[in-house]
Formats: structure tokens, sequence, C-alpha cells
């Protein structure tokens, strides 16, 4: 079963293409997983999946219909969310502000009012520093306000790129844990990522991008440990 | 580069070019031209456009009138005139690019130079450079005639000579004047028409209470509410016309009206009048031609016909400025004649032309014109005396010195502070 | 004394000017991230807009605008997708691309104005115009009131919706990451479209008020063109708040310096005093802008 495609997709800058044919499909209550080195187009492929970037050549399809035409609104309007590199905190926005905006295609005012209330009432941390700027706030904060603002739409996909990248190991656990939460609730998620140890612990499918070309996918349970996918990642 | 094959070629194409240029600066030499090319260099755009235009017209009328009249004679024979025209784009900077280009593309016999003193300080180094003879129509500046450049003129007498004629005119009128206030805007020409007030004042007994130079672009309440503040009888302002309205727009808004307000140049231009209404009433200059003077020349008639020709043309009424740069021309004309110099003129007949300029002394329908040939004011127009002028009621009314003025100053303004 | 407090209000009141100018563009500049150079020619058409409607139709200037601001908006979102086109290029080659097109635009637009209209100048008077407000010796020229209030109430305008508005929220976050902001949905091509006709739309408004209170000519625009760049980089580039503070201090500057120093050392003194203030506060004197 696979609910988010990528078929055969070609994007790029200008006129380079960085991405150059890939396929890739995740479901509902699994996490795909996309590894790499550094600049091999994850994050492009990522942005063209969101719709952040245009595709220019074959197809992104959510549920059997292709939104590769759709802007990025509508698909998080259909249920795809997106949580760049680096997180999406601003840092001139207040917390506040910086979930109203992760909450930006709600037009219903108390709606939205209620969203933030309901990412406060599940990250009580948060719900203390409403006020305080995003700039203001430690690693570990501004992760946890890029997951709220990803959640204020109550997605039924999340795109993640290297949700882990920068932070303590203790947070890094509570994202995973986080994370694995959502996919046993049934989201689907899509995620690029460095940290391939603890990927790992909650992968089901795993695809390797080179220089924008995909070079290895399959299945969690095809792998026997970290040690065997490491010799994969070291080869190509 | 040059490979061996191709070098009887490229040899070739040396020759063809050497000729093309032998060609070209023969036909130079040989420029058997029957009218005269005269260069005119004035501001076409940028901040001083509208006083650019006033030159170009009295400079147009010139010309207008002078190929009506079949040319400039020399020698028994008729020689019309063409203009070139260059734009000076109101800095020195591109007056003198302008006038570099001017003289070394188009080859002009002599030149009619720009609107204000500013591009003339530009223009009148490259002049000098090239021995091209220039007057200029416009530029009042004493600055320029104490750099005695040998091939610079000018039609009108320096503002030093004129503006201060205002306040000895004032001191023996009004007796009851006692003090003064001085704004002037930062360019050659408004200082030293700044210069020349302050100067005048105190020569006329008048204490100065305040002197401030501004930027022309600058807001002017700051300086019109320290005026205000010193209470002075009059206040006097060096400026261009578009100031003026600036000046006035300032006053008015703030309510205050001096008891005596002196604007030496351009009140009785259209843009003022309609730029600041009843307020332009009242207000005290000077200028060194009227249309009311009894003064007339072969080519444009009385002073009064003079009006006609440019309301004709242009529905203008001509100022000074632009009646002395028709006047301008004259004075070429009269120098060729003397001097003997056909067109095209060669390098030694722009020589020529300069040493007979110095020697002309011509009545025209502007006034006389002779220029200075030593001294402070070398090369300026020495023939013409001030008059002090006031507007009243949209007019321009003579108020003096002595005979020349028709009535005597009002002053107080009414609801003058 | 009296000179004294004269002169504060004619800073504050010269800052009221200053003030109408630069809050459109500095609000430009924080969503598109480039300066447009033609600033100063909105400004002048603004002011010609007014001048033409009270020459044919006779009512006070002040009366158009509304209809000048309307005129304006349409003008802007009308000019805005040939800016957007050139900011799709490439980072470097596009603030080029956009330098010369701003710039290029400013001098058709002077140029057909001194076409068509020459070069004279023209004023128009409001019924506040040659009015004052007297208060213990102290003049307020009405129109200049005018001004400022009407500075004070668009900024406080923007203000809220920026800071209290769904759109405006929309706004500060393009102008921080336009990328974060698409991948929450935002419309960032439409909200740079509205901000630039919102500011074209200001700015003509401002050329209004600036034609009643001096004069309009088609060659008036530099000037502003300078000043807005000016204010806005004191006030810290794309933040709005600083603007009021900026134009303020300004408008100050200037009246000082002019009465207590000398009006011809009031340009240096500007620029000093900004250089001064960039060395210690570079994104400006709240140290909110972009650096
Ligand atoms: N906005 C952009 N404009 C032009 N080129 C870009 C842009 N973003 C990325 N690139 C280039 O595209 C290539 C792929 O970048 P991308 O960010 O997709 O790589 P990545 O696999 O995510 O790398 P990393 O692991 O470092 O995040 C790189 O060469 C990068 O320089
Ligand atoms: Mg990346």
């Amino acid at each position: 079963m696979s609910d988010l495609q990528a078929k055969d997709l070609h994007t790029g800058y200008g006129r380079v293409e960085i991405v150059s044919g890939v396929s890739i499909s995740a479901a509902l209550g699994q996490v795909t997983c996309i590894f790499g080195p550094n600049g091999s187009g994850k994050s492009t492929l990522l942005k063209a999946v969101a719709g952040a970037q245009p595709t220019w050549r074959g197809d992104v399809v959510y549920r059997d219909t292709s939104i590769r035409d759709q802007p990025t609104e509508e698909r998080i309007l259909g249920g795809i969310a997106t949580m760049p590199q680096g997180g999406s905190v601003f840092a001139d926005l207040s917390v506040d502000e910086n979930l109203r905006i992760g909450g930006h295609t709600i037009r219903d005012r108390t709606q939205l009012r209620q969203r933030v209330a309901e990412i406060y009432d599940r990250f009580p941390a948060l719900a203390k520093k409403r006020r305080a700027r995003g700039s203001d706030l430690s690693g570990g904060q501004q992760m946890l306000v890029s997951v709220g603002q990803l959640l204020m739409t109550d997605p039924q996909f999340l795109l993640l790129d290297e949700p882990s990248a920068g932070l303590a190991p203790s947070v890094v656990k509570e994202v995973f844990q986080m994370l694995r939460e959502l996919k046993e609730a049934g989201k689907g998620i899509l995620m690029v990522e460095q940290n391939v140890r603890d990927a790992l612990q909650i992968a089901d499918q795993i695809y390797i991008l080179v220089q924008g070309k995909l070079v290895y996918h399959a299945p969690r349970a095809d792998i026997p440990d970290l040690k065997t996918l490491m010799k994969v990642y070291m080869q190509v | 580069m040059v490979t061996s094959r191709g070098f009887p070629r490229f040899l070739a194409l040396v020759a063809a070019i050497a000729a093309t240029m032998l060609f070209i600066t023969s036909a130079q030499a040989q420029d058997k031209r029957d009218f005269y090319k005269v260069g005119v260099i004035t501001s076409l755009s940028g901040a001083m456009v509208y006083g650019g235009n006033v030159t170009r017209r009295g400079y147009d009328l010139w010309e207008q009138q002078v190929n009506k009249n079949g040319g400039i004679e020399v020698g028994g024979k008729k020689y019309k005139v063409k203009l070139v025209y260059a734009d000076a784009q109101s800095n020195p900077q591109s007056a003198a690019d302008a006038v570099q280009r001017m003289i070394s593309r188009d080859n002009v016999d002599f030149i009619l130079g720009p609107y204000a003193s500013s591009s003339t300080l530009g223009a009148a180094p490259i002049t000098e450079r090239y021995k091209v003879p220039m007057i200029t129509g416009s530029a009042e500046s004493p600055s320029i005639w104490a750099r005695h450049f040998k091939y610079t003129f000018g039609a009108v007498p320096a503002v030093d000579r004129t503006a201060g004629e205002i306040m000895t005119v004032l001191a023996k009128q009004r007796p009851e004047i006692k003090t003064v206030s001085i704004i002037g805007m930062n360019d050659p020409f408004s200082k030293s028409t700044a210069e020349a007030l302050r100067d005048g004042a105190k020569k006329a007994g008048f204490k100065v209470l305040s002197y401030d130079i501004t930027p022309p672009d600058a807001d002017m309440t700051p300086l019109i509410s320290k005026a205000r503040s010193l209470k002075p009888d009059v206040l006097a302002v060096g400026g261009e016309p578009n100031n003026h309205i600036a000046v006035v727009k300032a006053m008015e808004s703030l309510s205050y009206k001096p008891k005596g307000l002196v604007m030496h140049y351009g009140v009785n231009t259209p843009d003022f009048q309609k730029a600041v209404g009843k307020a332009a009433n009242y207000v005290i200059g000077a200028t060194v031609w009227d249309p009311s003077l009894p003064y007339k020349d072969a080519v444009f008639g009385t002073a009064q016909n003079y009006v006609k020709l440019s309301e004709t043309r242009y529905n203008v009424k001509p100022d000074y400025t632009q009646a002395a740069s028709s006047a301008a021309g004259e004075a070429f004309a009269a120098a060729l004649n003397t001097a003997d110099l056909p067109p095209p003129l060669s390098a030694a007949d722009k020589v020529k032309l300069v040493d007979a300029l110095e020697n002309v002394r011509i009545k025209t329908f502007y006034g006389t014109i002779g220029f200075e040939k030593q001294g402070p004011w070398y090369h300026d127009n020495a023939e013409l005396k001030p008059i002090v002028t006031q507007m009243i009621d949209g007019k321009q009314v003579l108020v003096g010195p002595g005979d020349l003025g028709t009535q005597k100053i009002v002053y107080p303004q009414p609801s003058g502070q | 004394m009296d000179l004294l407090l004269q002169t504060l209000v004619n800073g504050i009141l010269i800052g009221g000017v200053y003030l109408i100018i630069t809050l459109g563009f500095n609000l430009a500049f924080g969503v598109l991230g480039v300066i447009d150079f033609a600033v100063g020619e909105w400004v002048m058409l603004g002011g010609f807009t007014g001048y033409w409607l009270n020459h044919y139709l006779g009512l006070d200037p002040l009366l158009f605008l509304p209809v000048t601001f309307v005129v304006f908006v349409i003008v802007g979102a009308l000019v805005y997708p040939m800016l957007a086109r050139l900011l799709k290029g490439r980072q470097h080659a596009r603030l080029l691309m956009v330098f010369v097109f701003t710039f290029g635009l400013s001098t058709l637009l002077k140029g057909g104005a001194l076409t068509a209209w020459g070069f004279n100048q023209r004023a128009m008077d409001s019924f506040f115009s040659a009015r004052s407000v007297e208060l213990a010796g102290v003049y307020m020229p009405q129109i200049r009131l005018v001004a400022f209030f009407f500075g004070v109430l668009i900024t406080v305008a923007v203000a809220w919706m920026l800071y209290r508005t769904r759109f405006g929220l929309s706004v500060r976050a393009v102008a921080q990451d336009e990328g974060k902001a698409r991948l929450m949905g935002v419309n960032t091509n439409r909200v740079a479209a509205l901000v630039y006709a919102l500011y074209a739309g200001l700015t003509g408004m401002a050329g209004v008020l600036i034609g009643v209170i001096y004069t309009v000519t088609p060659q008036m625009g530099v000037q502003y063109t300078i000043f807005a760049f000016f204010i806005a980089v004191l006030a810290g580039l794309g933040y709005v708040p600083g603007v009021l503070l900026a134009a303020l201090l300004l408008g100050l500057i200037q009246a000082f310096v002019a009465v207590y120093i000398g009006s011809a050392y009031s340009l240096l003194i500007v620029f000093l005093s900004l250089y001064l203030i960039l060395l210690v506060a570079p994104r400006g004197i709240l140290n909110r802008g972009r650096a």
C-alpha cells in the first residue's frame, strides 16, 4: 500500500537538475526514511513533494490523485505538512505567532485558537513560553515549536527534513519517541535523516539517494542490523 | 594574433583606416560652411531645467531674428547662424563634459553659455583649454569673473553689483528700517546673492541679525522660524525662483509675513506667481532690464517688441535673463563684424574674436553691452545698472534707484509683522 | 526658549513628512528584500495625481487621498508581476536586475512626466495651507499637522495590520523566511504582490501631502528616494515600527542643525549620525532590521 508517491521525479534550481528520476512510496502508519550524503538532493526532493519546489518531470501522487500541480496550501489542506531542514521556527515571531503561522491554512479563527490550545496541552513546556521570541528558545524548545507547527493542521502525512540534527542526545530520543507515537497513531512519515542509527529504530522503508539518483531501497525487515546498512551506505 | 597569411590583409586594413582618417580630417579642415555653427550649452534636464529653458528661449529667439534678417553681416556678406545644443544637466561636471563633447564633435565657432553660475564654472575651464569664446546670458556669480577666464564673457552684471542696490534704495526710501535677516541657498549664484545682500545691508547701515546658508532642497521651516524669532524689519533671500517658492510656502504655513521681503531674482516669473499667489505681492527684487525701458536695436526692435516676439513664439513674458541671452548673440555678431571673421572660424579666428569682444560696446534692446577688460569683474558686462523692483498686484513695478523708480517702495507690507 | 520649542515642533513635523514616504517603502523592502529606486517617482506621480484632480475638479486635494490610494494600489499591482519575474532569477544577478529595473523605471517615469507636464513647479492649496495653530508662541502649520497625524494614523494602521491580522502575520513570516512561509501554505507571491500594491498606494498618498506642503515637479523624486532609503536604514531595513522613530529623529536633526549649527551642515551631520548609529547598531536604531 502506498499513500504518497514520487514517480520518476525530476527537479532542480535554475537550469541545474538536482533530483533525476526518483521514485519513492510512503504509506500511512509507516516511517519512510531517505538517507544520503550531503548535497545529494534529499531536501530538494522533499520540497518537491511538499509543493515548495516545482516538479519538472514525473509526478507526485497522493491517495491515487496527482498533486503535482497543487500549491503547498492545497497539499496542506489535503493532509501533508512539512518541517524543513533546521526546523520551521521564525526567529522574530513569538511562540504563539509561530504556532499560528503553522496553522496558516486554517481560516476559522475559533478553530485556530482551539488548535493552538491543543498544542499547548500537548506540550506544556511551550505554554509557559508563548510570548517568547523564537530566537530566545533553546534547541529543544525550538524543535517542540516546529513539531507543534507541524501538527497545527492535524495532518495525515508528515514530511520531516532531519528532525534530529543539532539536538542534544536526550532531546533526539524524545523526538524519535514522539515520531514513534505519531506512527502508531496511524500517521504517515516521510523523513530525511543523517542519524541512521536512531532512524533505523522506527523506520519501515529505507531509501538511499546519491547525487540525485536512488541507489538503494529495501524494507526495514530486509535489513538485519545497522552494520549491514552502513556497509551498503559506504559502498554507494 | 596576426598569422603570416593574414598579415597583408592586416596591412590593407590599417591603410584603409588611415586613409579614412585622413579624409575625415581634411574634410574637416576644408569645412567650407557659409553659416556660423553656434554651440548652446544649457541645462535641459535636472533641477535647473526651468532656468535652462529661459536661456534657451533667449538664444533661440536671437537665432530666429538674426536669420530672419538674413544673418550676421561680415565683410559685406550675410551669414546665417545654426544652433547646436548640449545638455548641462544642471551640474558642473555634466556641463564640462557636454561642452567638451560639443567642441570636439561639432567644431562650433563660438558658444552661448549655460544657465546658472555653477554650470558656467564647470564649462569655463573647458572653453579655456580649447580656446573657444563663450558668452553666458545668465551667470551672475562674481566668483566666475574673479577667476579671469579669457574665453568666458557674461551679459548680466554680477549679482554683487546689483543685489546690494536693493539695500541702498531701501535705506534711502525707508529710513525706519534698521534690521535684516538673510537666508541664502548653497549654490554659487544664490550664495553670491546672499553675500551681496549682506554686504549691501551693512553698507546701508542695517544691522544683520542672521545670515544662514542652506541646501536648496532642505525644509525651510526651521530657518524661517529662526528669522522670525529675531524679528528683523526685512527678510532677504538669495535663491532661484523654485527656492523662493519653498521659502514663501514655509512662511505662509507658519503664518509669518515680515514687514519687508526681498528676493533678488525671479519673483516675476509665472511659476513663482502661480505657485505662491497673493503671497508674491510686495516682494522686493532687482533686475537689470525691464520692458518699459527705452532701449532698442535693429534685430529685435524695442524692448516692448522683444516682449511681443517672445509672447508670440512661447506665450511667455521674458525676464532679464532671457533678454540677456538674446543680447549675448548680438554681442557676438557685433564682434564678428568688427573683426571681419566669416565662418567657419579657425583657431586663430577664435582668438581674434575674443579680442574683438573685449572692445565691443553696443546698444541693444536689452541695454548697453560692454565687457570689463580687467579687475574683479573681468569680462562681465559693466554697462548695465541695477533697478530695484517690487511686485504690486501681479505687476513688477520699478521703485528705484532715483528717477528709475515710478513709485516709492511699499513698506511695511500690509499685515507684515 | 520659544525658538527651541518651535524648532522641536518644526523637526517633529518634518519627521511626519518623512514618515509617510518611508513607511510603505520599508515594508516593501522587508518583504521583497529589494530597494525600489522608483520610490521618489511614486511620490512625484502621487503629487501630480492630486494636482490634476485638484486642478480639474477644484476640490481640496486632501479629499483625493483615497482615490490616489486606490489608483496607486492598482498601479502597484500592475508593476509587481514585472518585478516578480526578475525576483525569481538567481540570487546575485537578481539584485542587479531589480536595481536596473527600478532605476530604469524611475528614469522612465521622470522622463515621461517631464515630457508630459514640462519642468514647471506646480503648487496646490488645501483648506489647511497657509494656516497655522498658535500655542504659546509656537506656530504649527495646519497642513503639516494634518500630514503628521495622517502619517501616525497610517503607521498605526499598518502596525495593526502587521501585528493583529492573519495577513499581517503572513507578511512578517514572508519577510523573515520566504521558504519556511511557503511550506506553511502561505502564498508568498500573493503576499508580496499585495505588499507592493500597498506600498505604492501609501507612497502615492504621500505624494499628495508632499505636493500640498511643498510643490510638485517631475524632478522632485530623487530627494525622497534618498530620504526613504536613509530612514529605512536608520529604522532597520524591513522593520516598520522603527520608521516612526527614525523619521522623527531625522526631522529633529535637520531642524536643530539648521537653527543652532548651520543649515549647510545638516546633510553632513545627518550622514555622520547615520554612520555612527549604524556603527553601534547595524540593524537600525531599534536593532530589529536586517544587517
Ligand atoms: N535554493 C537553491 N538554489 C540553488 N541551488 C540549491 C538550492 N538549494 C540547494 N541547492 C543545491 O542543490 C544541491 C542539493 O541540495 P539539497 O539541499 O537538496 O541537498 P541535501 O541532500 O538535502 O543535503 P544536506 O544533507 O546537506 O542537507 C546542492 O548542490 C545545493 O547546493
Ligand atoms: Mg538537506
